[in-house]
């Protein structure tokens, strides 16, 4: 479903934030993309997304590269849900989401019925139809990001990109949005999710790429991949894994025995 | 799945939108009313139904040849008729470039005239207003209009943003550039050159004339129904570049196409009438007010208001004092005010 191949993407000549970047996002799968900060990830999604052009290596959605698509065809295969939103107009929730169907809106006369229609399917999908009608800027900030996905469902694309989808929740809406992004999954939506978490993608995730120092360290299932060695080497020899139910539990090394 | 959701939190679909008409229509109302007064009033007042009956002369021509229907005929429709479709159009202008610039540049406190496209398309009118042999005022008045959003928008921009305040001082720097230029010529200019630059800066609807209605509003008019129909796109950019792509609107074409739209009115508004200050920035915010911030609504119902505004101050120009009062002085006195507001009450909240 997405496919990087080789990729390669400097800032300053001969300093590379990226060099040989191959993985694989098979069609449906919940993948994360983990490592430490300033390991690259950010710069590896915004190279996906086409925010920057690589300086070799080409991204591949659905078999077609990227290059290729323009940027209405582009937010038709991918949708993005971004780290924080923050609007200098007071958009109401139901606007928010009803942005998301941009790219499917008619040239000639813009938004219509249906596009209204499969906005509130997305509302109601993640609960949302209570909030429609008040302001997005005076949300929570677990009620934000559950607008900005219902905002990429209501994109309808097979691929959905997050950033950081639960760096500034608490506890529960962590829980609660890496609940409703599976689901989101479950529905046959390709998910490839940023996050610097090892728990998050030993409990939620189904794949993991694994980054450090602007290379993809190692690859494959969260049960497999998150072992104490990965984490050693990302992390010097910080973390402890244990194992509760076959789950693997990170923790910082010297609190348990 | 969705429907029984919906009806299981007892959320109404949201996107039936009842009576989102209703303030549009309203202010339209409003606009015909504003005009039929601002025809009535003045230093020979007309009352409201002889002006009515005058308007329809033309299509119904009874034959009230009267002295005092000759009176009215000559001062509604050679006076007072263009001077107020000039204020309505030069107003829907401002208040819709306004717009335009605030959600382009994702800052709810600019305008024409803080951005210095003011300023840098007064610059251009009074080069073809001194010299008239070399140059177009219109034309010139939008090149520089052009060349002061494309510099305070260069000095604005701190690595691919464009922070709140940073654009605003940009556009303090920009517009005073300008007027330094506008001065020089102004130093340089001979007697009767001099006074025409110094009334026309100073803003006011005294010399409009049929010409000039007539190849503003039809300008004006295209202009606002192309803005209109990229309304959504508007929206959309407002939420930032990267969002905005990702959402498969090509962020530098629209942009492009919105800004030039924007400095082409104002360019076109200032070379006719002169800098108008401030309408750009109150009457966006009152309407989102209103009608709340989606442009698709936004836009059009911000042009009607800034027709109605224009249309009130300019009657208050020619009603207050025995002589005229430029109007440029009316809408500073009351837009500077309105800024020192925005910015102490909702500049914290980040809800402007």
């Amino acid at each position: 479903m997405l496919r990087v191949n080789d990729l390669r993407f400097e800032y300053h000549p001969g300093e590379p934030v990226l060099s040989g970047i191959n993985f694989e996002v098979p069609e449906g799968a919940l993948c994360s993309l983990f490592g430490p900060n300033g390991c690259g990830k950010t710069t590896l999604f915004r190279c996906c997304l086409k925010f920057i052009k690589p300086q070799q290596g080409a991204v591949y959605m659905n078999g077609k590269p990227v290059d290729r698509l323009s940027v209405r065809q582009m937010a038709r295969q991918v949708a993005y849900v971004p780290q924080e939103h923050q609007s200098p107009f007071p958009y109401l929730v139901k606007d928010v989401v009803l942005m998301g169907r941009t790219p499917h809106a008619s040239p000639v006369f813009g938004i219509g019925r249906r596009d209204r229609e499969k906005a509130w399917e997305a509302l109601c999908l993640m609960e949302l139809a209570d909030i429609a009608d008040r302001p997005f800027n005076h949300l929570s900030g677990g009620q934000r990001q559950l607008v900005l996905i219902a905002r990429a469902i209501a994109q309808e694309t097979r691929l959905m990109f997050l950033d950081e989808p639960t760096s500034a929740l608490d506890f529960s809406n962590q829980v609660r949005i890496w609940r409703l992004i599976q689901r989101v999954s479950r529905q046959g939506i390709t998910v490839l999710a940023c996050t610097h978490n090892p728990n998050h993608v030993a409990w939620f995730c189904d794949q993991v790429v694994v980054m450090h120092q602007g290379a993809v360290f190692t690859q494959g299932q969260p049960g497999e991949v998150m072992s104490e060695s990965v984490l050693d080497a990302i992390y010097s020899g910080m973390c402890a894994v244990r194992y509760l139910d076959g789950l693997p539990m990170v923790l910082p090394r010297g609190l348990v025995s | 799945m969705g429907q029984s959701k919906g009806e299981t939190t007892g959320g109404e679909n949201p996107y039936v939108y009842r009576g989102r008409l209703m303030w549009p229509l309203t202010l339209l109302l409003a606009l015909a009313a504003a005009a039929a007064f601002a025809m009535s009033l003045g230093k020979y007042d007309i009352p409201p139904a002889d002006v009515l009956r005058t308007l329809l002369t033309p299509i119904f021509s009874s034959a009230d040849l009267s002295a005092a229907a000759d009176l009215n005929h000559t001062v509604v429709w050679s006076l007072r008729l263009p001077r107020i479709l000039m204020a309505m159009t030069v107003g829907a202008a401002l208040a819709a470039a306004g717009a335009v610039f605030q959600g382009c540049f994702r800052n709810p406190l600019v305008e024409p005239y803080i951005l210095g496209v003011s300023s840098g398309a007064a610059f251009g009118a009074a080069l073809g207003i001194l010299f008239p042999m070399f140059f177009s005022i219109q034309l010139f008045a939008f090149i520089f209009a052009s060349l002061a959003v494309a510099c305070t928008y260069g000095f604005g921009r701190v690595r691919g943003e464009t922070p709140m305040l940073t654009l605003i001082l940009a556009g303090v720097i920009t517009g005073s550039v300008f007027s330094a230029m506008v001065s020089i010529l102004k130093y340089l200019a001979r007697d009767a050159a001099l006074r025409e630059v110094v009334f026309w800066l100073m803003g006011g609807f005294y010399y409009t004339t049929w010409e000039d209605v007539a190849w503003l509003l039809p300008m004006v008019g295209v202009c606002l129904a192309i803005m209109g129909k990229f309304s959504w796109q508007l929206n959309v950019l407002s939420l930032g570049d990267e969002e905005a792509r990702s959402l498969g609107v090509h962020t530098e074409v629209y942009r492009l196409i919105l800004i030039v739209l924007a400095t082409l009115v104002t360019a076109a508004a200032v070379s006719t009438v002169g800098i108008i200050a401030w309408v750009g920035l109150m009457m966006p915010h009152a309407t989102r007010m209103l009608v709340g911030p989606d442009h698709r609504l936004m836009l059009p119902s911000a042009a009607v208001m800034g027709g109605i505004f224009m249309i009130v101050c300019d009657t208050l120009a020619r009603t207050m004092a025995s002589a005229e009062i430029p109007i440029g002085i009316i809408t500073s006195i009351l837009g500077a005010p309105y800024l020192f507001y925005l910015l102490r009450t909702k500049t914290q909240t980040g809800l402007v």
